[in-house]
């Protein structure tokens, strides 16, 4: 019972550090777009900034990953708030293959999210303490 | 907990298969063979390929020597709209690339990789704007046309700053 106690808490820590080290990816990534736009509006595919304006998007985007940011840190429905950044991050990914050496670490972040997105439905149960019958 | 594992195991998939499409996704164009006096025709004929669709600018990259042998000084580099073509494009040490904004887009030409641009020696964005910014691999801007002279051996990999999925590879010998 010890073991199993000691195993959800180290279960639960890793959980909110991923969380955590997820969130800061994406709300870095909204600061460095508002304080450098440019670099950042270069990663949006061409068929995009065709249509809509590369500071619309970077708006866009930028609050976007500031909410997914704090939906990670908030805790709440983990599991789907990291199904979103994996879409995200492997959206980022597919769409600059020309920059791969670069955005290889994206990919791995997708993974990590992966992960976060099956550790998500469980640390719910995990803070909550299981009623005894 | 399974459905968690599926999903998992979903989009390793999707990410695995991603890395297996990297290479022909990446492929570029044919290498555009340029190199030094010895081969003077075949450089000739090859610049008048890629220059023909431009304004007369043969004369503008090239100049003849002593012995009336015609020299390849600069080579250029179109950017489309679908990127820089050729992709590849092997010169000589000392030689030139212009790259010419043919496309309905901005360019801006750097050293890889985005954003730093620090790939080439002694290049980096934060050189623009300064006195050290002259000489770097970095149009440090919007341009139509821009030229850099590379004098230094290597694979040289860049892009266009404000679209860093365009980029291609200057082979300096």
């Amino acid at each position: 019972m010890e073991a199993l106690s000691l195993l959800n808490n180290r279960v639960l820590l890793a959980t909110r550090i991923l969380r955590v080290g997820l969130a800061f990816s994406f709300l870095y990534a909204a600061y460095a777009s508002f304080v450098d736009p440019t670099s950042w509006a270069a990663f949006f595919p061409s068929w995009i900034t065709d249509s809509v304006s590369t500071k619309t998007l970077l708006w866009v985007s930028g609050v976007g990953e500031l909410v997914l940011g704090a939906w990670l840190l908030s805790g709440w429905r983990v599991t789907i708030a990291s199904l979103v950044a994996v879409v995200g991050l492997l959206g980022i990914v597919a769409g600059n293959m020309g920059q791969f050496v670069i955005l290889f670490r994206d990919l791995s972040l997708a993974i990590v999210a992966v992960a976060l997105a099956v550790l998500g439905t469980v640390e719910n149960s995990l803070v909550t303490p299981v009623e005894e019958e | 907990m399974k459905k968690g594992l599926i999903w998992g195991i979903v989009i390793l998939a999707l990410a695995l298969a991603l890395i297996w499409f990297l290479p022909s996704a990446t492929s570029n164009e044919p290498i555009s063979e340029q190199g030094t006096s010895e081969n003077v025709e075949e450089l000739v004929t090859e610049e008048s390929t890629i220059v023909g669709s431009m304004d007369d600018r043969e004369k503008e990259t090239s100049t003849v020597d002593t012995n009336n042998n015609m020299i390849i000084n600069e080579v250029v580099v179109q950017y489309t709209d679908s990127g820089f073509v050729p992709a590849e494009t092997r010169i000589a040490i000392g030689q030139t690339i212009r790259f010419v904004n043919a496309s309905s887009r901005d360019m801006w030409p750097a050293s890889a990789f985005h954003p730093t641009h620090t790939a080439y020696p002694g290049s980096g964005i934060e050189k623009c704007g300064t006195s050290a910014g002259v000489d770097i691999f970095d149009a440090c801007g919007a341009r139509d046309s821009y030229s850099f002279t590379f004098s230094d051996v290597g694979n040289w990999k860049y892009h266009n700053h404000l679209s860093a999925n365009h980029g291609g590879t200057i082979l300096v010998e």
